[in-house]
């Protein structure tokens, strides 16, 4: 996903080609979808931004804009203007199905072992799960760690800049100075529950727990972790060796954090304060940052 | 009459499941109510002790289960409370001798004849706990103020969620009041804040508990009020539905500030 700013003038795909040349190398491989919000943009400006992409190896697929003018415009240019349904930024979330939380009752044990770096997860995570990702929302699996290393995913998944103040796609003025790590939600799972001690939720993308994390209860994930609530469990987040994998809560207390293949437990004199913390791999080490990251 | 069945767990062993089995069912009987206590404690029972009934057994649960007896004479009436009956577990049998749907049934056939069925777990999360959960319409947790009875009642609440008995109601026994306000326990804060679930009640450490204990006498039949007693008699009425909801947490928030002031005075 590539947001462009309203304000500022016609140079706007120049600016994007500095933007994109700082970091060529990370954005080779994929779609594009071009957020305008309600700019102006002609069918010539919109050819000079697909050429842009295409000389970065990017497919301009998709353009989304609150103008008419630019909506017509990138129509007629057979860019598609609202978001597929599945597979992108708005990707499919499940809500846990039963089958995912049935690791509990059954089975007393945590099946096996955590995964080490570039392992699968244990069998541990059900197979209705495991389907449920393969025909819904995985659309390049088998590349898998390819994408990892060049840091974006193709066809699954978008990706965000900012020219100046970023503006999303309903035209809202996001403040965000710095561009996020990434915005890819093509593989996703949300968990609306406490996990209490003795449960085990496992998924290969991302995570989202709203609830809490208790003490003897286990979060993996092949992607991010976040958790809309207090972690005192463990949390395994980038479980296939993915070191640039977070872990976010608005407490995180927990008794011990992985990512990828780095281990980490709360420091013993961390104080009890529920300020919300965001928890990533930097110069080798897991350390926690104040989260929402301000600019 | 349509009995309600309560189940009387912890996870941890030695929490407090039996000495709270055998107060609320005594308090209960004796507001009146029709009060059956179950020992599903197979091979380790405790009931028949801390009731003061050990001496009558003739025929055990699994009697019933295997049909040696008929329900009524394994039922053995107090004689202090003539509407109070203890279903004892059998000593020299395991746990497997029951199963949860025997215990569905037998719950099932005193459900016109009483008001409360109380079933007391054993510790852990087998068998005798499956049974003891399967009949449930309520679950009570027990917990004490430590680390790892807070850890097994979290589980507990887990395996009960899932099994659809609700998220439970927690009573926390024997709080000690002076070492929470030294910082070297748990405060009631800290459980609720793990657990997350409706406390109905907060017992005291009272030694009177381990003496009446051994006599056979629960303590809410003891003469003399204690602070356990009154902690006991208004869990119960708090299961009965009675008094109001809002004048039950008052009544917990003066029990509290009471310890708070108790606990700063011997300093
Ligand atoms: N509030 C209290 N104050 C003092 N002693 C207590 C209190 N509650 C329980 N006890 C004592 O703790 C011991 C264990 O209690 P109890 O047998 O009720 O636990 P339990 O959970 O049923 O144990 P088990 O898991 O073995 O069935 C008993 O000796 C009892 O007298
Ligand atoms: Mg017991």
């Amino acid at each position: 996903m590539v947001s462009v700013d309203e304000s500022g003038g016609k140079g706007w795909v120049e600016a994007l080609v500095l933007e994109f040349g700082k970091k060529k190398d990370f954005w080779r491989g994929g779609e594009v979808i071009l957020a305008l919000g309600g700019r102006v943009v002609d069918r010539g400006e919109l050819l000079r931004a697909q050429e842009l992409f295409l000389r970065f190896g990017l497919e301009l697929r998709t353009v989304l804009s609150a103008s008419e003018t630019t909506r017509l415009a990138a129509e007629d240019l057979g860019f598609a203007t609202h978001l597929p349904r599945r597979g992108y930024s708005v990707g499919r979330w499940e809500v846990p199905s039963e089958a995912l939380a049935k690791s509990d009752a059954q089975s007393p044990e945590p099946e096996g072992r955590l995964p080490g770096r570039k392992r699968m997860p244990a069998r541990g995570a059900s197979e209705e799960n495991r389907k449920g990702n393969d025909d819904e929302t995985y659309t390049s699996k088998p590349e898998r760690s390819q994408e990892r290393e060049s840091g974006f995913r193709g066809a699954g998944g978008a990706f965000s800049t900012q020219l100046g103040h970023a503006v999303d796609p309903k035209g809202k003025r996001m403040k965000r100075q710095r561009p996020p790590k990434r915005i890819e939600m093509g593989g996703g799972h949300v968990c609306i529950e406490t996990l209490r001690s003795g449960r085990s939720l496992r998924h290969d993308g991302h995570l989202i727990v709203i609830g809490d994390v208790n003490a003897g209860a286990e979060v993996i994930a092949g992607g991010d972790v976040i958790v809309w609530g207090k972690v005192r469990g463990l949390v395994h987040a980038g479980a296939y060796g993915d070191d640039s994998a977070v872990i976010c809560a608005l407490e995180l207390t927990p008794t011990q954090l992985r990512i990828s293949g780095k281990v980490a437990i709360t420091p013993n004199d961390k104080r009890k304060k529920s300020v919300p913390e965001m928890a990533l791999i930097r110069e080798g080490q897991i350390v926690a940052d104040p989260w929402p990251v301000r600019p | 009459m349509s009995a309600r069945v309560i189940t009387v767990s912890s996870g941890k062993g030695g929490v407090g499941k039996t000495t709270v089995t055998a107060n609320l069912a005594t308090a209960l009987a004796m507001a009146g109510k029709k009060v059956v206590a179950i020992d599903c404690d197979i091979g380790l029972r405790n009931l028949d002790l801390i009731m003061g009934l050990e001496n009558r057994i003739v025929y055990d649960l699994v009697d019933i289960v295997e049909g040696r007896c008929r329900l009524r004479q394994a039922m053995i009436r107090d004689k202090r409370h003539p509407e109070l009956h203890l279903i004892p577990a059998a000593q020299t049998r395991d746990k497997s001798a029951v199963t949860p749907d025997d215990m569905v049934r037998v719950c099932d056939d005193l459900k016109n004849r009483v008001d409360y069925v109380f079933l007391d777990c054993p510790a852990g999360i087998e068998g005798g706990f499956r049974n003891a959960i399967e009949p449930a319409h309520q679950v009570i947790v027990v917990t004490n103020p430590e680390v790892s009875s807070v850890r097994d009642a979290d589980r507990i609440i887990g395996i009960i969620e899932a099994k659809e008995k609700g998220p439970g109601q927690l009573i926390i026994n024997r709080l000690k009041p002076d070492m929470i306000s030294r910082g070297d326990m748990f405060s009631i804060d800290d459980i609720l804040d793990i657990l997350a679930i409706e406390l109905i009640g907060i017992i005291p450490e009272d030694d009177n508990i381990v003496v009446s204990a051994n006599k056979g006498v629960p303590v809410v039949m003891d003469k003399n009020e204690s602070l356990a007693k009154m902690a006991f008699r208004n869990i119960a009425q708090r299961l009965d539905g009675n008094p109001v909801p809002f004048q039950d947490l008052t009544k917990k928030k003066n029990l509290l500030k009471r310890f708070r002031a108790w606990a700063s005075r011997g300093k």
